[in-house]
């Protein structure tokens, strides 16, 4: 079904072989072979079950008329893509010790070797093997012993115009011991298809923070996956904000590789209209030790669907480990719809392990306490729903990026809080 | 090794009691399955023509169909054709049988199993209850107790091969309307070389006035049990139903696939309790029955209600999930399930509640407890219809993992379509505390009983859904499947 185009991006991919760097060339073969044997990821991969990529590519786009404009973050350094290509002039990446990853993939002896495609190895992951074998641009990071960046990393992800061909972005990131850096992704416009893969890597006591913020068009087609490995005492604090596209997905692939290493994610999805948004997480607690906690709270309108599956493993190694996962639905409309799998794997025996998931729509009670004060109702919905983020928003230390996602927030509810169950 | 530990492997390490092989003479179909076998067993119940076009149509199907492998479930390849699909032991009289046709032989194996066959007896407990019993024995009903009685209210109780004759008008009706005979490969396989089973039809308005229950025993070696069974509740009945079933102790692995279909109509409700005791295996996993089961009720009326109770503590696989369609206004699913997984077991079971009519209400109180190398999965799907509205799930799921060398999963399925439904789903994952097991051993509880207290305390809020006979042998059997595994 989906011959044509997996023959035209496996002829690609036949062309992009060793294209950037010959050493690079072997990684490509493989990952080539593997998407040649598997294709493009449907519903017949359970992983895939709700978001079916291969039918999503098929399908026309909706066509997007607002202009797309490219949001600010003062002060910070800038990686501007600009339709999947890295714009040098317009970026200011140099500040935090940031380079072209094409330009370093081509060094010789390039010091990045040693991590690409070596960060939580996932050889059977249908995007990694579509983005290894057709990798274009990127952008790669190190963070030295004992650094911390005072400026954040912006990567801001723009696409204007129709960009009709897939574009493939890796982005590679690596805190060595004790080393501090912040994120900031945002992703504007509608690529036909993009695929963005991060690999990184936190060693001994680093910590990262990743605020991924994606405002995409309704006609955008995109799947980012970020692999992560965190070592002994170091942490990953992320925020995922996502308003879902004609195919939206992320997945965090993370593995708590040492000792009381910890990872904290929260997620905030707010669909409407027929968008698709899906998070799918796989927590692997491979030390003794460690934490994690993931909380995704999910508003859907419209006839959106929204997906999350999340699954934590504990490997028989991790003993004492804590994890916690919740997943919290709201649904605000009779045509939305929410599909929730929360999974654990647990072969380790004094562990903590627990995962909740609700699904409703707002409390009436609430509801008529907020209108009993004179509130109009879709301002009363706008309160509670932003209350139901707040949590999470709450917990982003920088107040700039606090302020440029709660905007998002805010921008979504003006516009979608009042599509009420009361319109029945 | 600690004390607890030496105490818990003692527990765990309890031999498994219906072990024993009775040497009763049987007859075997020819060994392994085709259109000939299925004619054979169709002969052999003496059906009619309808009959035996529905099963070879579902043969037809079965061979165009894969197994399934998505649960997380380890085994070799079975080979279909190398088990009997059929054996039944000789008699001397054909057709339904009185108590005075069996033979003394076999009414000795259910003694010595604790199943009453006597209609005078009745089980150990406070009330006199009476229990009418279906018994199976490999591929054939042995005895159908206090028929006669029951046939007074217009209760109908007989193995399915009576129905198909008696009342085929109800089995034409009813029979693959809720799991079609194309629902899965291990239904279809059912649905072609079915031999045993009851079969139960409550009339309008009449609550059944003591509880049903079928007990099957898988004697022969080589041979599959293909059970059907088939439960309808019309319009303001009540019944209790219990299946009970064990095997002897054998080194090769033993299939067993079986139906089970609950149709409930407006404001009647079904009971069923299942206490699944089949061979688990030994302590090296050798042998045991590889259970592979299709359980599902039609709430199809108003009002109506299913509660599916299940204490699993045997079969070396386990592949269930008892499933409700809540189609009725109002209609209510339950699912409380305890299950043990001890040594090399391996079980992969849950449920499905699928909310399609208003106001439908379904809870899921999930226990699964892994001990030995054994391996744990719930697996469930929770799903609310767009027209679903009101629809309300609660659904916990707990797993208590006894020793590090042992797996608990929990695979939820969570999907609402309807603004108006509230889904509550919650799931934890621990081992047994230190603080409850000193709590106890420093009041002088020996640590043994403590462990047995603890993993009971874990239990109780299914063992208490059980009907009280049920009970007190599941709530024996919780600690016999774990004693000794505490660590």
């Amino acid at each position: 079904m989906t011959g044509s185009l997996s023959d035209t991006l496996l002829a690609t991919m036949e062309q992009r072989r060793g294209a950037i760097a010959p050493w690079l060339g072997e990684l490509q073969g493989q990952a080539q072979e593997l998407f040649r044997r598997e294709g493009l990821p449907s519903r017949r991969i359970e992983a895939w079950r709700y978001s079916d990529l291969a039918r999503a590519l098929r399908e026309d786009r909706v066509a997007d008329a607002t202009p797309v404009s490219a949001p600010e973050l003062p002060g910070a350094a800038l990686a501007a893509f600009v339709n999947g290509a890295l714009d040098d002039k317009a970026s200011s990446y140099g500040k935090v010790g940031a380079v072209n990853l094409r330009t370093a993939l081509g060094e010789k002896n390039s010091p990045l070797a040693s991590i690409i495609g070596k960060v939580y190895p996932q050889a059977g992951h249908p995007i990694v093997n579509l983005n290894t074998a057709l990798l274009e641009e990127g952008l790669a990071l190190r963070v030295p012993a004992g650094k911390k960046l005072d400026l954040p990393l912006h990567l801001r992800f723009l696409w204007t115009g129709a960009a009709s061909d897939g574009r493939h972005l890796r982005l590679l990131i690596e805190l060595e011991e004790g080393a501090e850096a912040t994120i900031y992704e945002t992703h504007d416009g509608a690529p036909s298809f993009a695929t963005i893969v991060t690999e990184f890597s936190l060693a001994k006591g680093s910590r990262l923070t990743h605020i991924r913020q994606e405002s995409l068009a309704a006609g955008a087609r995109q799947a980012a996956v970020t692999l992560g490995e965190i070592a002994e005492q170091a942490t990953y604090h992320a925020f995922y904000f996502t308003q879902g596209a004609h195919f939206a997905r992320h997945e965090a692939l993370i593995k708590l590789a040492g000792e009381g290493a910890h990872a904290e994610l929260d997620g905030a999805t707010m669909v409407a209209d027929s968008r698709h948004a899906d998070n799918t997480t796989v927590m692997e607690h491979a030390a003794p030790n460690a934490t994690s906690n993931q909380v995704f709270r999910a508003v859907l309108a419209g006839s959106a669907r929204g997906v999350y599956q999340g699954c934590v493993k504990v490997a028989q190694a991790a003993q004492k480990t804590d994890a916690r996962q919740l997943s919290r639905a709201l649904l605000l409309s009779h045509k939305a719809e929410i599909v929730t799998k929360p999974e654990l794997e647990i072969f380790a025996d004094d562990v903590k392990c627990s995962h909740g998931a609700t699904a409703g729509e707002l409390d009436a009670n609430a509801l008529f306490f907020l209108r009993a004060r004179g509130i109009p109702e879709a301002q009363a919905r706008a309160l509670l729903i932003e209350a139901f983020f707040g949590e999470a928003l709450d917990k982003i230390d920088n107040e700039v990026l606090r302020e440029s996602v709660s905007l998002s927030v805010h921008n979504w509810l003006s516009t979608h809080a009042g599509e009420a169950s009361h319109v029945e | 090794m600690s004390e607890e530990a030496a105490a818990l492997q003692e527990l765990t390490e309890q031999k498994y009691k219906y072990g024993f092989v009775s040497d009763i003479e049987s007859e075997f179909a020819p060994k392994g399955l085709n259109e000939d076998v299925i004619r054979f067993i169709s002969a052999k119940k003496n059906e009619p023509e309808w009959m035996l076009d529905y099963r070879l149509s579902a043969y037809k199907r079965w061979l165009t169909m894969e197994e399934p492998t998505w649960a997380k479930l380890h085994y070799p390849k079975i080979d279909f054709q190398d088990a009997f699909y059929y054996s039944a032991p000789k008699s001397k009289t054909d057709g339904p049988h009185t108590l005075e046709d069996v033979d003394p032989e076999m009414l000795r194996i259910y003694e010595k199993l604790g199943i009453p066959l006597h209609e005078q007896e009745v089980l150990a407990g406070v009330e006199q209850r009476r229990v009418a019993v279906d018994a199976v024995f490999d591929s054939v009903s042995v005895v159908t107790t206090f028929k006669e009685e029951l046939s007074k209210v217009g209760v109908i109780f007989c193995p399915i091969s009576e129905a198909v004759h008696a009342h085929p008008e109800l089995v034409k009706k009813y029979l693959g309307s809720v799991v079609p005979d194309t629902d899965n490969f291990y239904a279809t396989l059912n649905a072609a070389v079915f031999s045993e089973g009851s079969f139960v039809y409550i009339p309008p308005g009449v609550r059944c006035p003591m509880e049903l229950s079928t007990y099957f025993r898988i004697n022969a070696a080589n041979s599959g049990q293909f059970e059907r069974t088939l439960i309808i509740a019309d319009a303001g009945a009540y019944v209790s139903y219990l299946e009970g079933c064990t095997a002897p102790q054998r080194d090769e692995n033993q299939l067993h696939a079986a139906v089970v279909e609950l149709v409930v109509l407006d404001d009647a409700e079904i009971k069923y309790s299942t206490v699944q005791n089949w061979f688990p295996g030994d302590e090296n996993g050798k042998g045991g029955i590889y259970n592979f089961v299709t359980k599902r009720a039609d709430c199809r009326g108003k009002n109506s209600k299913v509660s599916w109770t299940q204490v699993e503590t045997g079969s070396a696989i386990t592949w269930k999930y008892p499933s409700c369609i809540l189609r009725g206004e109002n209609s209510v699913g339950e699912f409380y399930s305890i299950a043990i997984a001890n040594n090399y077991q391996q079980a992969d079971t849950g449920t499905k509640m699928i909310h399609l009519g208003k106001n439908t209400s379904s809870r899921i109180i999930s226990k699964g407890i892994s001990a030995g190398k054994a391996q744990n999965t719930y697996r469930g799907l929770v799903s609310i219809n767009a027209r679903a509205d009101g629809a309300r799930n609660f659904t916990q799921c707990d797993s208590l993992l006894i020793g590090d060398q042992c797996g608990a999963h929990t695979v939820p399925y969570i999907q609402s379509k309807n603004p108006k439904a509230i889904l509550e789903h919650e799931a934890t994952t621990s081992k047994i505390s230190d603080d409850q097991l000193f709590y106890c051993l420093s009041r002088g509880i020996p640590t043994e009983e403590a462990v047995s207290l603890i993993v009971n305390g874990f239990c109780r809020e299914v063992l208490q859904q059980l009907p009280m006979e049920f009970a007190v042998e599941a709530q024996k059997l919780v600690g016999l499947s774990l004693e000794g595994s505490v660590g």
